[in-house]
């Protein structure tokens, strides 16, 4: 059974005199611990589907089933429990919180999901330890480089042990020696068993997935071969 | 350089223009808190600043007798006393005497109550007026006999001769007697305040002058002070004249040597203080809380428009980058922004104008400042609201160019890109100037709750007699119509009895003061017998058998009057329970005789046959400390006086019967100032309301005030931190942990502003406490009720935000990012 499986999903939003289509009749699925790039000019719906997938926007058409749970028969309130239990994000932009240190972004996923204090504790050390950010831990975000904030955005979203990341352009706002030092990071999370989604516009590192999915007009683009 | 302020001022309308939502929260919260400033320092303008309508009005004084032993400070000056120091004293190059009376004018027949005083020729001199039309009284007309002159005020003259030029030459009717007008005063003129429609002169007696006068202070005296001469200079001349007066009297003969030790040994000294005091009265402490508290609401306002303009200036990181990169200076950056904001400032000067005209109108009505007192919009008044305006201006133009670090601009503008404008010094300028206004806003609810609790339980206070369903009504007797003791308790006799016989009243007494006025004049006295301290003091009425009842004052020991003592050989008095505790710990008043004997008046015992409550004399919170002995009218007719009805219905559909009832006996006399008694209560606590209802509105201002700076400051963060609660949501935070945290940044400032605000709260009681009754200057109980609504108030102004940040669509938060 895939870990994601998208049926005939519909996206659209209301213009004045009809509607405008984003994702246009999606069937997707993706194996647990598969690594897949979404592919496409801007527009193309790959943000939009991002969303889908990480069950940030529930106003869509269709099936979705993540795990083995129907997401559309869910209320927000167990749509977002499920998020929290199975999904992390990466941003372009890292959003790092601003006022808080280096170790709080950390904790915060944490502390949000109700971790007691002490292993709250050992796991931002041991990430800390893992990603070699520990003589950063006390600095706040702006003192550090994109591709070391990047670095906590990505230490951020796997400290809850996802099964899904969802990462939205990871590396497209770092320069090459640090993109590359993600997209390894990335690789090293996949082989350990993380199901890695990433929107990329960056061809090279597209093709070290598994999988391509291209995106254009909101359809997926099914004439071109996959690479795996 | 002109070219370019003016240029930056048409930039900052034009960008106060394209703003109009900003511009007008910023002009109302101004107008409102400048208003307020204006209100109370054209208040202080009016009683303190403005010129009085004398010649050179900071040299007149008024020369005052003060007993210090008995806690006497301003008693007025006797004939003797004037007349010592108008021949004494180097430093004062003039000096008058006059004394309030009330006349009976009569126009076409009909009578009516005209107050006016008698003066010494010499008071025109002293203030530097001369009549607008005729002339003022002669030293020849102030002899007896001679005085049947008359100067009208000029209101008078309009209202009552319609300006009839005239007028002076010809005769006027004043308590039956003609009086011949010999001047018109001018327009503008008044002394020593407005209700004061004639001038009639002074005439002393040769008994009048004498040295056995001296202790009878029922005139006041003022005097210009000679060029150079200071008022201390004034009052140690003065002091000298005493002394030297208390020697001389010392020794001739007995009476004046008791005279001498009794003045002695009350600390008989002379007061010299502005006339402005005189005419004013005390009001400077009052003035000053109101205008501390307005100040305080300015600052709360300015902590507001500051934080405005700090989100308004993050908001115009970009306009202020292009020009900066356009090559604008910092300093002209600065210049740009200041002068907007003090556009601003002076705009909601012009706006808080309006509204302290409003508010003068309002306190005119309350009856809070003497009649006198023109409020208006002089030139101090508007130099003041300007300058104030202006320093606003640059306060809360400076303070968010000063956090926002305007002084590096590249610091701003990194900042502001990195964050969406509001670097982390703004924001902390932003929590500290909310930090203020709620602090400075508990301080303020404090105050006036505290002022609100006092009038509560001055309330609560029994003024020692029942002023439910009492009317009263004054009467003045005219001196040449009655002429002596038996003429007037004659005619008092006739009116009593025809009041006493009108339908609805239950009982109909009289008195020689009007009650709660605060006016009752005092006599020293001795116990037959009885030992006392050197010098007892008490205050001294003058009342009919029927008084108390009339009153509700109840009888404690004894008897009261009795009609039988009008006519009885055998003087009586009456004290109060202050007195006979005092004097007679054991109750054993009833029997004793109080001598009221003073050189040169003798035959003054009176066997006190009783005891009744002791009252209030003209304020609720008063704590009575000077004892009271009443006389019988019969025995000691007065020329002015009160009548008390109690009624056994509503007391107002009496007045005009008892009009009729007092015209049916003198068709010429009138009854004046007629309210009921509960008025009288009510108006005694003018001084306590006015004052509280003012702070209480000023303090709900300074509450709308910081409750919009915490919405605005919370607002605004939340705003700025949509992308972040966005994050946050995604990485796994709820609704309800989104609304904590934004309640919780709320309580980071609502905290601190409360612990703040209760301190201030607390040193502000203790600058209160004079005004304060029956609660402490620190009291719990109201300061628990403004923490708690100033808590709640600030809470909601939290939800709001905190609400829409939970609310807060991931989605959107990430792409507004």
């Amino acid at each position: 059974m895939p870990l994601i499986e998208l049926r005939n999903v519909e996206r659209s939003y209301p213009l004045a005199g009809g509607r405008s289509w984003v994702l246009r009749n999606i069937d997707l699925d993706i194996a647990d611990g598969e690594f897949v790039s979404i592919m496409g000019p801007s527009g193309a719906g790959k943000s939009s589907l991002l969303n889908v997938l990480g069950l940030m926007d529930h106003d869509w058409q269709g099936r979705y089933v993540l795990d083995g749970v129907e997401v559309g028969t869910l209320d927000a309130r167990k749509r977002q429990t499920l998020q929290r239990d199975k999904i992390a994000f990466i941003f372009q932009h890292y959003h790092l919180i601003d006022d808080l240190r280096v170790w709080e972004n950390l904790d915060l996923p944490l502390q949000y999901r109700d971790v007691p204090a002490k292993e709250r504790q050992a796991r931002v050390a041991d990430l800390l330890d893992r990603f070699s950010i520990v003589g950063k831990k006390d600095l706040y975000p702006n003192q550090l480089s994109g591709g070391q904030q990047q670095l906590v955005a990505v230490a951020r979203a796997v400290i809850t042990r996802p099964r899904l990341l969802l990462a939205d352009e990871p590396t497209g706002a770092l320069h090459s020696t640090q993109a590359r030092t993600i997209m390894d990071l990335l690789h090293e999370l996949n082989r350990e068993g993380v199901t890695i989604v990433q929107v990329t516009h960056n061809e090279a590192f597209a093709r070290e997935a598994r999988r391509i999915v291209r995106l254009s007009d909101g359809w997926i683009d099914k004439g071109l071969p996959q690479s795996g | 350089m002109l070219d370019s302020l003016f240029q930056d001022i048409r930039y900052g309308v034009r960008a106060l223009a394209a703003r109009p939502g900003f511009a007008l929260a910023a002009l109302t919260t101004l107008a409102l808190a400048i208003g307020a400033n204006t209100l109370v320092f054209s208040l202080i303008d009016g009683i303190y600043l403005s010129p009085l309508p004398y010649r050179d009005d900071a040299k007149l004084v008024d020369i005052e007798n003060q007993y210090r032993n008995m806690g006497l400070d301003a008693t007025g000056a006797s004939i003797p006393d004037y007349l010592d120091r108008r021949e004494g004293m180097k430093s004062i190059v003039e000096s008058g005497l006059f004394m309030g009376e009330n006349f009976n004018l009569a126009i076409d027949g009909a009578p009516e109550r005209a107050h006016g005083i008698r003066a010494t020729p010499s008071l025109f001199a002293t203030l530097g007026v001369a009549p607008a039309l005729g002339r003022a009284f002669t030293d020849g007309e102030a002899e007896p006999g001679a005085d049947r002159v008359v100067v009208l005020g000029d209101a008078m003259w309009r209202n009552r001769f319609g300006a009839d030029p005239a007028i002076v030459g010809r005769d006027i009717r004043l308590d039956g007697e003609s009086y011949r007008v010999v001047g018109v005063m001018p327009r503008g003129f008044m002394f020593p305040d407005r209700e004061t429609a004639l001038y009639v002169p002074f005439a002393f007696t040769p008994a009048q002058k004498a040295d056995t006068e001296r202790g009878h202070e029922f005139s006041t005296s003022i005097a210009r002070l000679a060029p150079g001469a200071t008022i201390a200079d004034a009052e140690n001349e003065a002091n000298l004249v005493v002394r030297r007066n208390l020697d001389r009297l010392g020794s001739i003969g007995s009476d004046g040597t008791r005279f001498a030790t009794f003045m002695k040994s009350a600390g008989f000294t002379i007061d010299v203080r502005p006339l402005r005091t005189l005419l004013a009265g005390d009001h400077s402490r009052m003035l000053l809380l109101l205008q501390l508290a307005v100040g305080l609401v300015l600052l709360i306002a300015c902590a507001n428009i500051a934080n405005l303009m700090l989100t308004r200036l993050s908001a115009r990181q970009k306009e202020l980058s292009v020009r900066t990169a356009l090559g604008a200076s910092r300093s002209r950056l600065a210049r740009q922004l200041l002068i907007e904001a003090v556009l601003l400032a002076l705009a909601g000067a012009a706006l808080g104008i309006v509204i302290a005209i409003a508010g003068q109108k309002l306190v005119a009505m309350s009856g809070l400042m003497p009649d006198w007192v023109a409020l208006g919009i002089d030139l101090p008044v508007l130099a003041f609201t300007f300058a104030i305006a202006f320093a606003a201006g640059l306060l809360f133009g400076l303070a968010p160019m000063l956090s926002a670090g305007l002084a590096k601009p590249q610091q701003v503008l990194r900042e502001a890109g990195r964050l969406g404008g509001g670097g982390r010094g703004a924001r902390a300028t932003r929590g500290a100037l909310v930090v203020a206004q709620i602090a400075l806003a508990i301080a303020l609810l404090a105050s006036a709750g505290l002022l609100v609790r006092s009038f509560a339980n001055v309330l609560q206070e029994s003024p020692g007699f029942d002023s439910r369903g009492v009317l009263t009504a004054a009467i003045s007797l005219s001196p040449q119509k009655y002429p002596d003791d038996s003429a007037k308790a004659n005619v008092i006799r006739r009116i009593l009895e025809s009041a006493r016989a009108l339908p609805g009243a239950a009982a109909v007494g009289l008195i020689d003061e009007r009650p709660m006025s605060g006016a009752i004049s005092g006599s020293s006295y001795r116990i037959t017998g009885v030992a006392t301290d050197a010098t007892p003091h008490a205050f001294e009425r003058t009342v009919d058998e029927d008084y108390f009842k009339a009153m509700g004052i109840p009888l404690i020991q004894g008897r009261t009057f009795e009609s039988s003592d009008w006519t009885s050989a055998n003087k009586v008095a009456v004290v109060d329970e202050l007195f006979a505790k005092k004097r007679f710990p054991n109750g054993d008043a009833v029997g004793h005789v109080l001598d009221l004997d003073r050189p040169g008046v003798t035959g003054r015992q009176y066997t006190i046959v009783g005891v009744v409550g002791t009252t209030k004399n003209g304020d609720l919170g008063e704590t009575v400390s000077q004892e009271t002995f009443y006389l019988d009218y019969g025995q000691s007719p007065a020329g002015t006086l009160t009548l008390i009805l109690r009624t056994a219905g509503p007391p107002g559909a009496l007045v005009q019967p008892l009009r009729e009832a007092v015209r049916s006996v003198d068709p010429e006399q009138p009854l004046f100032d007629v309210m009921t008694l509960d008025q009288r209560v009510h108006l005694s606590l003018t001084g306590r309301r006015v004052p509280m209802q003012l702070i209480g509105l000023f303090a709900a201002l300074a509450l709308v005030l910081a409750a919009i700076g915490i919405y605005g400051v919370l607002a605004f963060a939340v705003a700025q931190r949509t992308g972040e609660f966005g994050v946050r949501m995604a990485i796994g935070a709820d609704a309800g942990r989104i609304r904590r945290q934004v309640l919780a940044d709320g309580a980071r400032l609502l905290l601190p502003g409360l612990a703040i605000g209760v301190a201030g709260a607390i040193a502000l009681g203790f600058v209160l406490r004079s005004q304060l009754f029956g609660v402490g200057a620190i009291d719990v109980p109201s300061l628990g009720f403004v923490v708690a609504v100033l808590g709640a108030i600030a809470l909601l102004a939290c939800w709001v935000p905190a609400r829409r940040a939970a609310k807060t669509a991931p989605l959107e938060a990430l792409r507004y990012e």
